[in-house]
């Protein structure tokens, strides 16, 4: 923090940099206006690209968005240029800060994390939004079961029709075969133990990297200790960081096997986009239901977790060059900004997860 | 750095009692599959401790209270909350059938 002064009158930096930051931190940029355009491009067009092919249950490739595609990626690298063009002149000797109404003083790489995870909000406010609606919208197919007996004159169902059935129903659902853990006679079925697992791991993840923060910022500790103690808290949120994605992958595709516990996999539960069979309970007992279409209610479930997923995994990837710094001695009680930063970034992904877990596999 | 509450470290204490919310989350459903509890009763034990642990790691984790600058980046937070109010009020809440209801151009190709 030294020698931070700008002066309006005589400073006009470009918007396309290079920079002078003898001036103080731009305040003009044209790269998140391209970036953004370029990202919504490629957006769109990706949306495109997998076909639904009703005739022989799945997707065809659709070549002809690839263009836009490509468009849309350039378009997101050229911002990207942009943006390096006008920071790689910074030195790092200072923190900036914000200038502009109502963020006067505050360190402007605080006040970007927190518009980026205002944006962050909006995007998965807008999924659960989508849950809701669909949630709310589309009669349970549980419901169904339990108002109509199952007998031999069918089901209450025809081929095609579009009803709901939540993850829950598999993850935390009474109809579950194995049930290891039991505390004063509440069982907990082994399909929910990842899951509740995740949670323990991403709340203590979220601790630990407090730890990394507040031990960086300890002056009574020697330099070398201080970083070892720093790292061992990054490694730790990395290792749990980990062991979530790890979990996660497990319930979706392989079933938690693990010493007495016993849960199928969502895969083997058949609750994915394209299956269309599905094992349920109703009143009148066990049946599977051939040609309900549950695909809506697995894909909210995957694209929200799975995009959730994605944010652990963005966390790994910066937990890994964040534990390198802090192993060569990258940080100290003047220089811990770029963990506290992070810290905002994870704590928010825990938050996400304390909305997903009871709305997705709780109810 | 260091905040307390009663002589304790405030983010010792805000983990301490996430772990035991969550514990109880997990229980309530537990005891709401063996059907010890009803639906509704689980569904506010849930919306009620998500609402406190959203608070606990807002607040307490991500400093949106007890620092200098926490009460702007509070308030401006407020900001996009109101998109979302908008958008769960006017989108999540409302039920137009299905899917298929939706215009063309809204769809992606083949629905």
């Amino acid at each position: 923090m030294s020698n931070y002064s700008h002066d309006d009158d005589h400073d006009h930096p470009s918007a396309w940099g290079p920079h002078d930051w003898e001036h103080g931190a731009p305040h003009n940029s044209w790269a998140p206006v391209i970036m953004s355009l370029g990202v919504g491009v490629f957006l769109f067009s990706f949306a495109g690209t997998f076909v639904m092919n009703e005739a022989r249950n799945g997707t065809d490739f659709n070549a002809g968005s690839l263009p836009m595609i490509l468009v849309g990626l350039s378009i997101f690298f050229a911002g990207l240029i942009v943006w390096w063009r006008q920071d790689y002149s910074f030195d790092g000797t200072y923190e900036p800060k914000a200038t502009g109404v109502p963020f006067q003083n505050i360190d402007m790489r605080k006040v970007g994390m927190w518009i980026f995870l205002w944006s962050e909000m909006m995007i998965f406010s807008s999924l659960f939004t989508t849950y809701i609606r669909y949630r709310l919208g589309i009669e349970s197919c549980q419901a169904i079961l339990d108002n109509h007996s199952i007998t031999s004159s069918g089901l209450p169902f025809s081929p095609g029709d579009v009803c709901w059935v939540p993850a829950s129903y598999f993850i935390a659902g009474s109809h579950s075969e194995s049930w290891t853990i039991s505390l004063g006679g509440i069982g907990l079925p082994d399909t929910l133990v990842p899951g509740a697992i995740n949670t323990f791991a991403l709340i203590v993840s979220s601790f630990t990297v407090v730890m990394a923060l507040k031990t960086a910022h300890r002056t009574d500790l020697e330099h070398d200790v201080r970083s070892r103690k720093v790292r061992n808290y990054l490694l730790a949120t990395m290792a749990l960081a980990t062991l979530f994605i790890t979990l996660k992958i497990i319930e979706w595709f392989f079933g938690f096997h693990v010493g007495p516990f016993d849960a199928p996999s969502l895969r083997d539960d058949h609750f994915s986009i394209y299956n269309e069979a599905y094992a349920f309970h109703g009143a009148g007992g066990h049946e599977v239901l051939e040609g309900v279409n549950l695909r809506l209610s697995a894909s909210v479930f995957y694209v929200t977790t799975g995009t959730h997923g994605v944010h652990v995994l963005g966390g790994i990837i910066g937990l890994a060059y964040m534990s390198w710094k802090a192993h060569n001695g990258g940080y100290g009680p003047s220089n811990a900004v770029s963990i506290e930063y992070f810290g905002l970034y994870w704590h928010f992904v825990d938050l996400v997860w304390v909305l997903v877990f009871p709305a997705f596999y709780l109810y | 750095m260091s905040h307390t509450i009663f002589g304790k470290d405030v983010y010792n204490l805000n983990f301490g009692m996430l772990m035991v919310l969550t514990a109880v989350e997990v229980g309530a459903v537990a005891a709401s599959v063996q059907e010890l509890i009803t639906t509704q009763m689980v569904i506010f034990v849930l919306v009620s401790i998500g609402v406190v642990k959203f608070l606990g790691i807002a607040g307490v984790f991500m400093h949106l209270r007890m620092q200098d600058d926490s009460n702007i980046l509070t308030l401006t937070a407020l900001f996009p909350a109101g998109f979302i109010i908008l958008m769960v009020i006017f989108i999540g809440l409302t039920s137009p059938g299905s899917p298929d209801a939706l215009p063309a151009w809204c769809r992606p190709p083949g629905y």
